[in-house]
């Protein structure tokens, strides 16, 4: 059933509903790409949903793509469809069956964040804010904005001067 | 490699205090690759965790089958490893509390050694059957269920809030309650809750002010407690408060029940309407429980300080039982220690706490009561951690914080359900509560001078602890600097009629209890004082108003009541 097409570095599909495209190839003239990695039922990636919304929105006129994944193969495309709904998400959200983004991209846990150059050049990854250090232990509000401050060094044309930082939330099952 | 060998840690205990009976406890590994998910795991997830990690329960997930905790196996290991799951605060091996939620070390052991070997399933048909939940309520059909008259919205993002909800409960004779189930209407977002109780409306005026449904902040008006002597909270997990046999408390026709919550955004705009159910009972109860509270008000933590301690103790004035503790402080605070010491010089644990969370706190009962004889001293240790290296701390970077009732001031509070064994014992704890009250009243006030120095309602608390303490002199000065400071205050005013009372200064008192009811028309002691002057004038038209309109205020004005009698009589 999985449609593959062998296009950018990556040969990489992600389908949305059946229609599968290489992000990568979509949005080649995008100055990055910024995969965040998602799932349904996680509560501390569900908690970022505004956050995620928000940065989508800044960054939109400045040529970066956002991309949500969903990289739970046990995830329904219905029940995806009703968690895009029921946060409010206007950015992509595309699916990830076979993990082949998510290893590609090296995350563990939703919700966590890749951003890439479009040839395919890792630049950030790691977690969207530093408001959750543990489990159960958060800050009142973020004190570091990683993420968005790797975005700024992109639109600045400076270099991003965290590119790994540790992400908080709820493994991505990937089978043994 | 997984450490397959776990020591239960933080088995340290106080100088001198009673030592373990035993080693620690170690985990004995089963042969490799033995253990299964049907086997071994399950029993424990529908043991430990299943309650709320079940569908339409509190737990954002479900643990029921091997493909829901094979998914998550390292998440599961991981949160019960460093103790995050389930939520127990109290650390093991001190005191033991009823309904504990905590993996034993052997349990932990097993689900770290199964994860380490892969999380097999093994045979299905090990599987024991899932425990049969009863829908509802779980304490069966209850005797009156309310439920806030309008459903709060939640916004999708920001911090976490603290709303307070007020809902009347409609029993029309006073009633005892055995018990009482929350439901938070909203399991997703509701963090934990306090459960207080209002006559006097000043919660639902609080509630009119604000214009969405609640209103903010975790200080709910004074007249809004817990019922006398009783701790009454929840947290995902409890899943009701019973009270012990014989403690039943009684709920007054007129009575508010004031929710408050605290909620987590999740994401997305949640509404949330909660409820609760009561359970009755006909026996009235044979004891009555009663709260001695320590607490600190010289509270200074100087940014940058990790361990920052702040200590305060009391010494028991008679025998008691000792059946509940509940400890309070805000975001700093790291750990809590509650320790008593014998007359004979033994110590024992109240109650342990490592990691403080203010996200998880609540009340908890003792598995056994108990025994503190006279003359042993209770005391509290709250160490507090004011560094950024504390990702609690609402400042950053970090700041002096001072005593206050804000979240982001600090607090320390360590409150005790104790019995006494007969009515001359209660009395004299009543004594001794007065004494210790009147002590606080007087620090805290001065606290709020120290930031204040122009507070007229602290001068009023001044006088007030003045004025139990029979100091009158005392009283009267800080009365009349209150009053010269906010001549709109109710209170100074009130008790300088009952002083002017006192010296059967009559035409001056009732001057006095006048401006009171000019100044807030509720106040029916005002109101029954004048009544009682007029009485005594002989002014028997002007006393039954007085007498009226204070029943009015407060239908359970008894001295009212009885003073329309003796009109009623004298007319006859």
């Amino acid at each position: 059933m999985r449609l593959l097409l062998l296009l950018s570095a990556f040969y990489l599909a992600l389908c949305t509903r059946g229609a599968c495209a290489d992000p990568f190839q979509e949005h080649k003239d995008a100055k990055a790409l910024v995969f965040v990695f998602i799932s349904n039922e996680c509560p501390i990636a569900n908690r970022y949903a505004p956050e995620i919304e928000r940065l989508h929105k800044r960054y939109a006129s400045n040529q970066i793509a956002f991309i949500l994944v969903h990289s739970d193969p046990a995830e329904t495309q219905q029940a995806i469809d009703k968690h895009t709904r029921d946060y409010s998400y206007t950015c992509a959200v595309v699916r990830d069956t076979d993990q082949r983004l998510a290893r590609k991209a090296g995350v563990t846990v939703t919700p966590e964040a890749v951003v890439f150059l479009p040839d395919g050049k890792r630049i950030y990854r790691g977690r969207i804010d530093n408001r959750f250090e543990a489990f159960g232990k958060a800050r009142p509000e973020p004190t570091q904005r990683d993420l968005q401050a790797a975005l700024d060094a992109i639109v600045q044309g400076k270099p991003v001067r965290k590119s790994e930082t540790r992400a908080i939330g709820c493994y991505i099952p990937f089978p043994k | 490699m997984r450490r397959l060998v776990w020591i239960v840690a933080g088995l340290s205990w106080v100088a001198g205090c009673s030592k373990k009976e035993s080693a620690p406890e170690v985990y004995v590994p089963r042969p490799k690759g033995t253990l299964t998910f049907s086997k071994h795991i399950a029993p424990i997830i529908f043991d430990q965790c299943a309650r709320c990690h079940r569908p339409g329960q509190a737990a954002p997930f479900s643990l029921l089958t091997y493909a829901d905790a094979q998914k998550r196996a390292k998440q599961i290991a991981e949160v019960t490893a460093n103790r995050y799951m389930p939520p127990w605060m109290p650390a093991p091996g001190y005191v033991a509390f009823s309904g504990e939620r905590r993996l034993t070390t052997d349990q932990l052991g097993m689900i770290q050694q199964w994860f380490a070997e892969g999380a097999g399933e093994g045979n299905p048909a090990d599987l024991p059957p899932a425990p049969k939940w009863t829908e509802g309520w779980q304490l069966g059909q209850p005797d009156l269920v309310v439920t806030m008259p309008a459903a709060y919205t939640l916004p999708a993002e920001g911090k976490d809030v603290y709303r307070n909800f007020v809902v009347p409960i409609p029993v029309s004779t006073p009633r005892y309650v055995r018990a009482v189930e929350f439901n938070p209407g909203n399991w997703k977002v509701a963090h934990h809750a306090f459960f207080r109780f209002d006559r006097s409306g000043d919660s639902r005026a609080a509630d009119e002010r604000d214009a969405e449904v609640g209103f903010g902040g975790i200080h709910t008006p004074q007249n809004a407690q817990a019922p006398a002597g009783h701790f009454l909270s929840w947290q995902p997990g409890k899943v009701f408060s019973q009270v012990p046999e014989g403690l039943s408390w009684r709920l007054e026709p007129g009575t508010d029940l004031v929710l408050q919550l605290h909620l987590q955004p999740s994401g997305k705009a949640e509404l949330v309407q909660a409820s609760m159910a009561f359970y009755f009972t006909d026996r009235p109860p044979t004891n009555a429980p009663s709260k001695i509270s320590l607490n600190s008000y010289d509270i200074d933590i100087p940014p940058g300080v990790s361990n920052h301690v702040v200590t305060e103790s009391a010494v028991l004035p008679v025998d008691l039982q000792l059946i509940g503790v509940l400890p309070h402080a805000h975001y700093l605070a790291t750990e809590v220690d509650g320790v008593a010491t014998l007359p004979d010089g033994s110590k024992k644990w109240l109650l342990k706490i490592n990691k403080w969370d203010f996200n998880w706190q609540g009340d908890y009962r003792y598995a056994k009561p108990i025994f503190l004889p006279k003359g042993t001293t209770v005391s509290m240790k709250f160490t507090f951690d004011n560094t950024d290296q504390n990702p609690s701390n609402p400042n950053h970077p970090p700041k002096r914080v001072r005593y206050g009732l804000q979240t982001t001031d600090a607090m320390a509070e360590l409150w005790l359900q104790v019995l006494t064994a007969n009515q001359k014992d209660e009395q004299a704890l009543l004594a001794f509560n007065q004494s210790r009250i009147i002590k606080d009243t007087i620090a805290y006030n001065q606290y709020l001078l120290r930031a204040d120095p122009k507070d007229a309602s602290a001068y009023n608390g001044l006088g007030k602890a003045m004025y139990f303490a029979e100091d009158f002199q005392a009283a009267w000065n800080h009365f009349q600097t209150a009053v010269r400071l906010n001549a709109q205050l109710d209170e100074p005013h009130y008790f300088l009629a009952l002083m002017y009372r006192r010296q059967n200064r009559l035409p001056e008192a009732k001057q006095e209890f006048l401006t009171v009811l000019r100044l807030n028309p509720k106040h029916s002691k005002s109101a029954g004082n004048l009544g009682v002057i007029c009485l005594q004038e002989g002014n028997l038209a002007d006393a039954q108003n007085f007498f009226s309109q204070a029943l009015a205020l407060n239908p359970d004005d008894d001295i009212a009541r009885q003073g329309l009698d003796d009109i009623a009589r004298l007319r006859r």
